[in-house]
């Protein structure tokens, strides 16, 4: 990076990775595409729901003309992808918005706590997976190995249950739901409080439950170079064992930590979506709950592909950070 | 030192057994059956250990039918994952080419799109039933068994021994089924107790969001009924909880078997670095 020679191979690794994320956005864009018109049933149906039953053959016929279903598969196609890129996702019949309008509401309180939870179970895994791994066998391998493996294996639903009933309903440290109190508005400190107050167990929730995967290759990564020759080195240098484990361990480990992190974000999104359903926080999960509940196809079809356009993007931003603090990685 | 070795297998061997077990000996252990009549919302009480739910069906005597559902649909689920897989990381990987790089490119972008709002997509489209969802589920799990497939089979096709088949005039299909498949058994098998788990834990979300067979119920029903009927709001924990530690701890018992699994195929081969528990990027 330092170094004018280098900037072409950064520039060409950047362009790579900006390449793969437009494969991905095709990718979704065919699978958004292909979705209602490979299901059974009527792609208009599944684009205009429940309404179009009970309609004359001749009603029928002028809609599927309108929505573009007599033209061949290609420029269908087309059309199609003019209108995702000008913004247009369609129409939501049960909420009678435009669907783009209904899922950005929505995106917001899933960054929420998508985000911060991302960071802090990344932390987690570090800290306490170098932790776990320089002394393995001891107290704190031996708790956090099984604890983080059984908070893996259980549903996050089941957590956000159980921290809701046990935190808010019997000890009543958290309030029951929801993102922000009654009387509060703004940006005001008070405001800011009030939601972090409401969003601290759900974000807590998901971090734990995210946590292990990340956790275990911190922990055999950090196993593993224990015994490599700059650790005996720094040793012999009189260092102390904190040091090593903080500066000179870490800081080879935490890179492929990185890329690492990009790739669990689907994972812990897909979390999100149902601790949020169990905190009522109105965020994509709850949208998607609904609109599943009432077949609102054109929105949940869009919720996934905006998911995954988030997705897409978190990965790009930690692939491309990765190789520039660590050019190894670009080969 | 050996059971130390072993201690994975043996705690997940464990676990499962005792599923197993009350999995098959469900009408011994629950004879009343899913369906039987008592008072609504009972509490915990000798005559009901986990008390009624709001059908006044004894929730002890669900949970034991439930386990049968969840599992087979999380075994059922993994074996065709696995399959499908297998067999396509197999092919891709002894013809490679542009179609195997395509392929992996593709592979690549699937395993990073968030599986489980794909999965309530496809389920809302398809409709509810048992078999909806295994299809859902299997369909879009088996990237993860392709690529390490894939992966382990374009090693073997450079070593020397498949090179002197080659020479002797043994075709591609005898050198497929007779040497490769045997060679990549032991990461199938590891994917399949990992997609097992990571089937399970698929299925309980989707029937949590409200998605899942109301004719057959699972453990992820029995969770969604107690969540909308007020079993949760009501504090009634006897009704969520145990199902949810079902679902768990038999995903737990999968996984601690697949983590050994995966732990003796890298010990025999030190050079290959695989993520641990990749099985559950399938949700």
């Amino acid at each position: 990076m330092a170094g004018g020679e280098l900037t072409g191979s950064t520039r060409y690794y950047v362009a790579m990775k900006c390449g793969r994320f437009l494969l991905g956005f095709i990718v979704v864009c065919t699978l958004h595409f292909s979705l209602p018109r490979l299901m059974p049933g009527s792609p208009v149906f599944a684009m205009l729901g429940p309404d179009v039953i009970g309609l004359s053959e001749k009603d029928y016929a002028a809609l599927e003309a309108e929505l573009g279903l007599h033209d061949s598969l290609p420029v269908q196609f087309a059309r199609y992808f003019v209108n995702i890129v000008s913004g247009d996702f369609g129409f939501s019949y049960f909420y009678h918005l435009p669907v783009k309008k209904v899922v950005l509401i929505h995106l917001k309180p899933t960054l929420m706590l998508l985000l911060p939870s991302v960071v802090l179970s990344s932390l987690l895994a570090c800290i306490l997976g170098a932790v776990a791994g320089r002394f393995s066998g001891r107290a704190g391998d031996l708790v956090f190995t099984p604890l983080f493996l059984f908070l893996y294996a259980m549903p996050a639903f089941l957590l956000a249950m159980v921290s809701l009933d046990l935190f808010a309903f019997r000890l009543d440290w958290f309030p029951l739901g929801g993102l922000k109190g009654m009387d509060t508005g703004g940006c005001s400190p008070g405001h800011v409080l009030d939601v972090m107050r409401h969003l601290f167990l759900p974000v807590v929730v998901l971090s734990l439950s995210s946590t292990a995967a990340k956790f275990l290759v911190m922990r055999n990564s950090v196993f593993s170079s224990k015994h490599q020759g700059y650790v005996l080195y720094a040793r012999a240098r009189g260092l102390g064992e904190g040091r090593i484990l903080f500066v000179h361990i870490l800081r080879e480990a935490v890179l492929p930590m990185i890329s690492l992190v990009g790739l669990h974000v689907a994972f812990i999104m897909s979390g999100s979506l149902l601790v949020e359903i169990v905190f009522s926080i109105n965020g994509m999960g709850a949208l998607i709950h609904e609109a599943a509940m009432n077949r609102d196809y054109p929105v949940l079809n869009t919720c996934f592909l905006f998911l995954t356009l988030v997705v897409l993007t978190v990965n790009m931003v930690t692939d491309v950070l990765c190789g520039i603090l660590d050019p190894r990685v670009r080969v | 030192m050996r059971l130390i070795r072993y201690r994975y297998l043996l705690a997940g061997g464990a676990i499962l057994m005792c599923f197993l077990l009350s999995a098959v000996c469900a009408p011994l252990i629950a004879p009343l059956g899913p369906d039987n009549g008592d008072m609504p919302f009972l509490p915990v009480s000798p005559s009901h250990p986990l008390g009624t739910n709001d059908m006044g069906d004894d929730i002890l005597n669900e949970l034991v039918h439930a386990g049968r559902v969840s599992m087979s649909i999380g075994i059922l689920a993994a074996v065709i994952s696995v399959f499908i897989g297998g067999g396509l990381g197999i092919l891709s990987g002894y013809f490679r080419g542009l179609g195997g790089e395509l392929f992996t490119g593709i592979i690549d972008v699937f395993l990073l799109i968030p599986m489980l709002p794909l999965m309530v997509v496809l389920a809302a489209y398809l409709g509810q039933s048992w078999w909806n969802i295994v299809l859902v589920i299997s369909l879009l799990s088996w990237c993860s068994t392709a690529r390490a497939v894939r992966a382990k089979v374009l090693q073997l096709r450079e070593t020397v021994f498949v090179e002197s088949l080659k020479g002797l005039g043994i075709g591609s299909r005898r050198i497929l089924w007779h040497h490769m498949v045997p060679h990549v058994f032991d990461i199938i098998s590891a994917k399949f107790v990992l997609a097992v788990a990571g089937a399970m834990l698929s299925e309980s979300a989707l029937s949590f969001i409200g998605l899942g067979d109301s004719a057959s119920i699972s453990w992820g029903m029995m969770i969604h009924y107690a969540f909308k009927r007020g079993g949760f709001s009501g504090g009634m924990w006897w009704w969520y909880l145990p199902p949810g530690l079902c679902i768990g701890s038999c995903a737990l018992g999968f996984i601690l078997i697949g983590m050994h699994a995966e732990a003796s195929h890298r010990m025999s081969r030190p050079n290959l670095h695989t993520v641990p528990l990749s099985g559950k990027h399938s949700i």
